[in-house]
């Protein structure tokens, strides 16, 4: 763990991982990117939609037995809501993400595969597709308006920009996520689990719930 | 940030009454009871984004009505009535859309008195040619409708549009049932699980009684389906208990010859009648147990009625009976035929061990009968094993009866009823 002064307004700024490429200040919301032994200020990060998740920075859970913290998040906009994608830190030094919006929890770890992945342009809903050897089933293909991000996370993000994602289905609660927002496609591999599952602590309250 | 936590109050923007929005963030479409409008309630005029004509309806569950489903505590927040119809029946069903903040959305449908709790599904199920697979579940085609929303009331996470109908399938493996529903533009899966009115009633804490339930619900569990295996192992166990008790019979029965003569008898004219045959003395040993008699002729298109008895020597008590054996053949028309038969074999129960002798006095119109007697003691008998085996097998037929009625009264509402001729299902299986 490492913590800075925020370059833009003194406030306190940490990176817990080594794997995080950037911090959002919680004060002043710019942006850090990690160089070297020093932090770059890439601009003012955009405030987040506000939306009802139970979830916020901080929060700790187990997943299959490995406890986690949310140590950053990605919010996505759409017609008629949000989803957020948060940075989870394991214990093991893993990384992963929780995908989450109305009471739906997904769990995703990025994973190489070993196929070459189809171009989004030839993406066709329905379409077949194996990661690893297993059969995916292209279920959504959009292109998703990232709001902005909080907190620390892997990689460059910024400000109101349109991702090209697809999301792909098996008979069972495991998923995959295409991002092709980055010029080589990125590949994310989950489940959705239960909230229950996943021993949440530190979460939002709700007056009278 | 100011984020949306807590109910929020407003005003409907066309007939004014006041509008409870208790997902905020979430809902995106807010119904006003009062005059059908529909609202979005996050634009800042709370623009109408559609309009129901709708009749009266009231949900059976409150709007606002918390309850504890299963361990999750969820607010009901939304209720539609929707509507259909099936070979041109119309027919509608209620559903009532319930939140948790952490936990989202659960549906909670009801018809006709059948209740199902359902939420969204997390994979795609995939379609085996009319039949869909669900984490490794089969799941049966039940119906293929198009539904619309004929009442509105509260508030959704989506856009409410009036006028809209979707495609409904429904996919059951009771007690879980998986529904599609697409409308233009998106496909939805959700898994539904049966649950009782009296539990939703008590879920809730509602007064009175739920609706009385007609029919059998469309994921309801069978009570038979479970017991079938029970059923099966209690008959087979008792086959098997008949078939060693018989074995048991075989085994240690006597089954012995204790008397066996051959006999020519020749009517005697001057003494018709009077050819009484006393045979030798035998023993019948044992436990008080049966006595077998069989009697061959050669009576060739004749009869012969035997007078017996059999007598104990040492108390003289006599067991009189009396057999008929008759014999015809012939050929006519229709070809050759016969009637009756050359022997006779009878029984006589529970006969007390002793010494034993046998009168028989044969009357026939044949002038001249040889035959031969033959008395066997303890013999095992099979005629009580079949009388077993088929009261054993009523109550499984009746289970099976059983069985088959209540799926029959199940798919009777579905686009594959079991039996063509429909009778109306107006009794009420629970």
């Amino acid at each position: 763990m490492r913590e800075i002064s925020c370059p833009s307004c003194g406030a306190p700024v940490r990176f817990m991982s080594a794997q995080s490429l950037l911090s959002v200040c919680g004060w002043c919301r710019a942006t850090l990117m990690r160089r070297d032994l020093d932090v770059e200020n890439v601009g003012k990060m955009a405030e987040l939609i506000p939306d009802p998740t139970p979830l916020q920075l901080g929060v700790e859970g187990k997943y299959r037995g490995m406890h986690f913290a949310l140590a950053g998040r990605i919010q996505v906009q759409y017609p008629d809501g949000a989803w957020n994608e948060w940075f989870l830190f394991f214990d093991d030094g893993r990384t992963g993400w929780l995908g989450e919006a109305s009471g739906t929890y997904m769990i995703s770890f990025e994973t190489e595969v070993k196929e070459p992945l189809p171009e989004w342009e030839a993406l066709k809903p329905d379409q077949e597709v194996k990661l690893n050897g297993r059969p995916f089933r292209v279920s959504d293909i959009r292109t998703a308006r990232v709001v902005g991000g909080e907190g620390e996370l892997p990689f460059r993000v910024m400000s109101g920009y349109d991702a090209p994602v697809a999301d792909l289905q098996t008979e069972t609660e495991a998923f995959a996520t295409i991002d092709y927002s980055d010029g080589h496609p990125r590949v994310f591999l989950g489940e959705t689990v239960e909230f229950g599952f996943l021993d949440l602590r530190g979460l939002r309250e709700f007056e009278g719930w | 940030m100011t984020v949306p936590q807590s109910p929020k109050t407003l005003s409907c923007p066309s007939c004014g009454s006041s509008l409870t929005v208790r997902a905020p963030g979430h809902s995106v479409s807010v119904a006003c009871s009062s005059c059908g409008a529909v609202l979005d309630p996050n634009d800042p005029d709370h623009k109408v984004i559609a309009r129901f004509k709708q009749a009266e309806g009231s949900p059976r569950i409150p709007l606002g009505t918390r309850g504890k489903v299963r361990g999750e505590t969820y607010e009901v927040i939304g209720y539609l009535i929707r509507a259909s119809e099936a070979d041109g029946v119309p027919f509608s069903w209620n559903e009532y859309l319930l939140f948790n903040p952490y936990l989202g959305f659960r549906w909670l449908t009801e018809y006709q008195g059948h209740w199902i709790i359902a939420k969204a599904a997390s994979g795609a199920p995939v379609r085996l040619d009319a039949d869909v697979q669900y984490l490794g579940e089969k799941y049966k085609h039940f119906q293929t409708a198009k539904a619309h929303v004929a009442y509105v009331m509260g508030e959704f996470p989506w856009r409410v549009k009036a006028g809209e109908s979707a495609g409904v399938e429904d996919f059951v493996s009771p007690p879980r049932i998986l529904s599609c529903e697409r409308t233009e533009d998106e496909i939805n899966w959700s898994i539904g699980e049966h649950i009782e009115g009296t539990d939703v009633w008590k879920a809730f804490g509602l007064q009175g009684s739920p609706p009385v339930r007609h029919g059998v619900g469309v994921a309801q569990p069978s009570p038979y389906k479970g017991k079938w295996r029970d059923i099966c192992f209690v008959f087979l166990g008792l086959l098997g208990a008949v078939f060693a008790i018989q074995t048991f019979f075989m085994f240690f029965s006597q089954n012995k010859v204790v008397y066996e003569n051959s006999i020519t008898y020749v009517k005697a004219p001057a003494n018709p009648g009077g050819a009484a045959l006393v045979t030798d003395s035998f023993d019948l040993t044992g436990r008080r147990s049966n006595v077998r008699i069989d009697i061959d002729t050669d009576l060739s298109n004749n009869w012969a009625y035997y007078h017996m008895a059999l007598i104990n020597e040492g108390t003289g008590s006599a067991l009189n009976f009396g057999r008929e054996v008759s014999y015809y053949f012939g050929r006519d028309s229709d070809g050759s035929w016969t009637e009756g038969g050359k022997g006779d074999r009878v029984y006589l129960p529970s006969v007390e061990s002793g010494r034993y002798y046998m009168l028989i006095e044969p009357e026939t119109n044949a002038p001249k009968v040889k035959y031969r007697i033959q008395v066997r003691r303890d013999v095992p008998r099979i005629g009580w094993m079949v009388w077993a085996v088929i009261l054993f097998i009523l109550p499984p037929l009746w289970f099976v009866y059983r069985m088959i009625r209540f799926e029959h009264h199940r798919w009777s509402e579905s686009d594959h009823p079991m039996f063509e001729a429909v009778e109306s299902g107006d009794d009420d299986d629970d």
